[in-house]
């Protein structure tokens, strides 16, 4: 399958911005039918080269080649004419028509003056089972998932003559366990002969579907490995240089957990329809992950504590006083802290630079009569940016939506921390983190939990729950299923639990 | 860097202007203009006269600056100056002496603020929709309550806020001018006002860091309609009159200087030297185009093309400050 000329080359690309060399001679070749994942941390010239390859940038040096011919890509229209498709992160549907009308926009089939609709959902219908998609072409975008509009867009791509299809994190605003939809359509691609690559942070999902992957470190190529003979690990050294250590040693937890006093008690909690009568301890010093299944409730449990999510029945205790929680406010007042899922549109204020996000939530040992002491404000921040070890270019007066993915979670967490909560909850701690900053923010969560934070964390990543906590719940159809110390917990165990088989 | 700084082009160095600078820079142009056309425009007596007449929309325009970073707008500020102008005038001097109908006056126009404030936070009707409500319902409550008749203000201590002198400066400019500083600190240096950055920026991320949203959107258009009202009491007291169609379009004049001055009707930014600079530019706009005798029709178009020109070039500077970054 993957023999003979390439159907796209790439060689020596260079580029730099204003004297700064970001892509230096990256050579990348891509086989026809093949799903080659491009690997690099955020900054490695990735995108770039994508950008480079649509026509968005011009390059400085180097050659494209399709099918061993030269070819000039000006601009993007120049690639489409090649064949060659983009599909974002962010996707372009318009949320009020039809999955039929989104995918035949500008051609809809028409009878005179009126559209054709019975021949429209017809050729829709072709469209979306060519790629094996039992989806009905009737439905509007607005009541599709996440994964179904995705893979609409998917396959609004092919159906324009695509041979080559760049999927930039295709999978970032997935639950990841509605994955394997997307990758039924990438292998239906893939058989017809069309090219992928697959650009995601996320390893296990390279190891399903790609065939080899390329990895780009500092605007240089590292190497290209077949996926089958390398392990993630192998992969994750090539992006960071160096090797990458997940969670610590048993050592760290705490050794008479069930004895200290929970900071976090939860007792009986329901919510009618979404989770009942769930029971939760959380000891000082302590790390509890919750894993659960798409859909399973495990996230609303947190937004409940929280008091995002109304509840039903049920009490919750801080340090075993019974505390009423009924919105964000309350539940600060009472000493818990939230790191939501998606931390650029509710963790982070993108306008605000790092200080005035960090002290967000903490304001009183930092002003008198509401006006900010900005000696101290100064001092509290560059504080907790020296003990995350938060990296910014210019200073805390660095606007946030310039900082990463990893030290823009770290100024969520050091917000919490000023704020002096006692209990943290965090949602998909990090999603759309680079995996270096990911052992980072482990770290962190676990220094913290040994100074006595009580840490609840939600995830639908299986080796993240494993690697950080020292308890694990798993949740099915909003109910307690499994109860694991890390010494029980392996990952059979805890999928089993979590797709509701018994124990 | 140094590197950086040689490869750059040239052509793009311009986006690196700090905004205000960009818009001081427009006003010297706008003032050379007129002071090449215009041989009185830069008399001394004419710069008092374009003081003068600052105060109205300026004091006003604090408030929409606050409005607009919350990202949300309010149009019933001309309304409201109009209601406390025809409130004072009407308790004074039967019923009340100058002070307290004043104080009433500005009394009116907090209550229609904290109305407007209520409605969006607790109904949960957009604030366009609301302000343009409150925008209709007390202008035409203005008119009922003067059954559409002008009421003397004559008392020369209250003429003194609109028409007096401090060392040859405007009274009202003067008090304009600490409104701006004392604003200009609680927007910078205040929780409150740091939180009304953090609510336009991101309403998501401010809830759930505990910010009581509905309780800053209160004080928020509670302070806008105080200080709507106080406009309103200088414009009653240039008047010499509270009357019913005073302060008419103010909310157009002050929402351009606002924006102008590069706060985003988007909301999360903004700052008030820069609604003090489009106030003057546009009160300096006014005044040179009545020194050059353009029809007062014109100076409606002239608005209009310079707040689509400023706006569109801060657009421009966006753009390819977007570019810039990749």
């Amino acid at each position: 399958m993957i023999d003979g000329t390439p159907l796209l080359q790439m060689k020596d690309i260079e580029k730099s911005f204003y004297g700064v060399r970001v892509l230096d001679r990256v050579s990348l070749e891509l086989q026809r039918g093949e799903v080659l994942a491009l690997l690099g941390e955020n900054g490695a010239g990735k995108s770039t080269l994508i950008k480079i390859l649509n026509g968005d940038y011009q390059k400085d040096g180097g050659a494209i080649l399709i099918d061993a011919n030269p070819v000039q890509i000006n601009q993007p229209r120049d690639a489409e004419a090649l064949g060659i498709r983009m599909i974002y992160q962010e996707q372009h549907y318009a949320p009020e028509l039809s999955v039929t009308e989104n995918l035949l926009m500008g051609h809809l089939p028409s009878r005179g003056l009126l559209i054709d609709w019975k021949k429209a959902h017809e050729q829709a219908r072709e469209q979306l089972t060519l790629l094996k998609v039992a989806l009905e072409p009737t439905r509007l975008m607005l009541n599709l998932s996440v994964v179904e509009r995705q893979i609409v867009e998917v396959v609004k791509t092919i159906a324009s003559n695509a041979r080559i299809i760049v999927m930039d994190e295709p999978t970032a605003a997935f639950p990841p366990n509605e994955v394997a939809l997307l990758f039924g359509a990438i292998r239906a691609l893939v058989k017809q002969g069309i090219s992928i690559i697959y650009i995601s942070h996320r390893l296990d999902e390279i190891a399903q579907i790609a065939d080899r992957a390329t990895v780009l470190r500092d605007g240089k190529l590292v190497g290209t490995r077949r996926v089958a003979e390398v392990t993630q690990r192998d992969l994750v050294q090539m992006m960071v240089g160096h090797e990458v250590t997940r969670g610590t040693s048993d050592a760290s937890i705490p050794s008479s957990t069930s004895a200290t006093e929970a900071a976090l008690s939860v007792n009986k909690l329901t919510r009618a329809g979404r989770f009942s009568d769930i029971d939760i301890q959380v000891g000082r010093g302590e790390i509890v992950g919750i894993f659960g299944l798409l859909g399973a409730g495990h996230e609303m449990i947190i937004d409940a504590l929280f008091g995002e999510v109304p509840i039903d029945s049920g009490t919750i205790a801080i340090d075993g006083s019974t505390v009423s929680i009924t919105n964000p406010r309350e539940a600060r007042r009472a000493g818990i802290g939230l790191v939501p899922a998606d931390r650029k549109v509710q963790g982070l204020v993108l306008d605000m630079n790092v200080r005035e996000n960090v002290t967000l939530s903490n304001w009183k040992p930092l002003s008198r009569w509401g006006i900010f002491r900005r000696r101290a404000e100064q001092q509290h921040v560059q504080d907790w940016i020296n003990r995350l070890g938060i990296r910014m270019a210019g200073g805390m007066a660095t606007k946030i939506r310039f900082l990463s993915g990893g030290n823009q979670q770290k100024v969520v967490l050091a917000r919490w921390l000023e704020a002096n909560v006692k209990v943290l909850l965090l949602n998909e701690p990090t999603w759309g983190v680079d995996v270096g900053a990911r052992g980072d923010i482990y770290k962190q969560l676990e220094g913290l939990a040994a100074q006595g934070l009580a840490i609840l964390l939600v995830s639908s990543d299986l080796d993240e729950v494993l690697s950080v906590s020292h308890r694990m719940l798993t949740v099915y159809k909003g109910r307690l299923t499994g109860h694991f110390s890390r010494a029980e917990a392996t990952r059979d165990g805890l999928l089993h639990a979590a797709a509701g088989g018994t124990l | 860097m140094l590197q950086e700084t040689i490869s750059r082009p040239a052509r793009l160095s311009f986006i690196k202007i700090n905004p205000t600078v960009a818009l001081l820079v427009a006003f010297a142009l706008t003032c050379l203009l007129f002071g090449a056309f215009a041989p009185t425009f830069f008399s001394l007596d004419n710069v008092i006269t374009i003081a003068g007449t600052l105060a109205v929309v300026g004091i006003s325009a604090i408030g929409m600056t606050m409005i607009l970073i919350t990202g949300g707008v309010d149009l019933s500020v001309g309304s409201v100056a109009a209601l406390t102008g025809v409130t004072t005038s009407l308790l004074w001097p039967s019923v009340l002496p100058i002070w307290l109908a004043a104080g009433v006056g500005l009394l009116a126009g907090l209550l229609v603020g904290l109305f407007n404030g209520l409605v969006i936070t607790r109904l949960r009707i957009n604030p366009l929709i609301t302000t343009l409500a409150t925008y209709s319902a007390v202008r035409g409550l203005a008119f009922v309550i003067s059954g559409s008749q002008d009421n003397q203000l004559g008392d020369p201590g209250f003429q003194f806020l609109g028409r007096g002198n401090l060392l040859g400066i405007p009274f009202s400019l003067i008090l304009m001018l600490v409104l701006y500083l004392l604003f200009y600190f609680v927007l910078r240096h205040t929780r409150f006002g740091r939180n009304l950055f953090a609510i336009g920026g991101s309403p998501d991320a401010a809830r759930l860091a505990g910010i009581n949203i509905r309780w800053h959107l209160l004080v928020a258009y509670g302070l806008c309609g105080l200080l709507s009202a106080l406009s309103g009491l200088v414009s009653a007291s240039q008047l010499a009159a509270g009357r019913p169609q005073a302060a008419f379009g103010l909310e157009f004049a002050v929402i351009a200087a606002v924006v102008l001055g590069g706060t985003s009707l988007a909301g999360g930014k903004g700052n008030l030297l820069g609604t003090l600079i489009g106030v003057v530019l546009l009160r300096t706009l006014d005044n040179g185009l009545i020194q050059l005798n353009v029809s007062s029709f014109y100076q409606d178009v002239a608005r209009g093309v310079v707040l689509l020109l400023t706006v569109g070039i801060d657009q421009l500077r966006l753009k390819l400050e977007k570019a810039r970054q990749k």
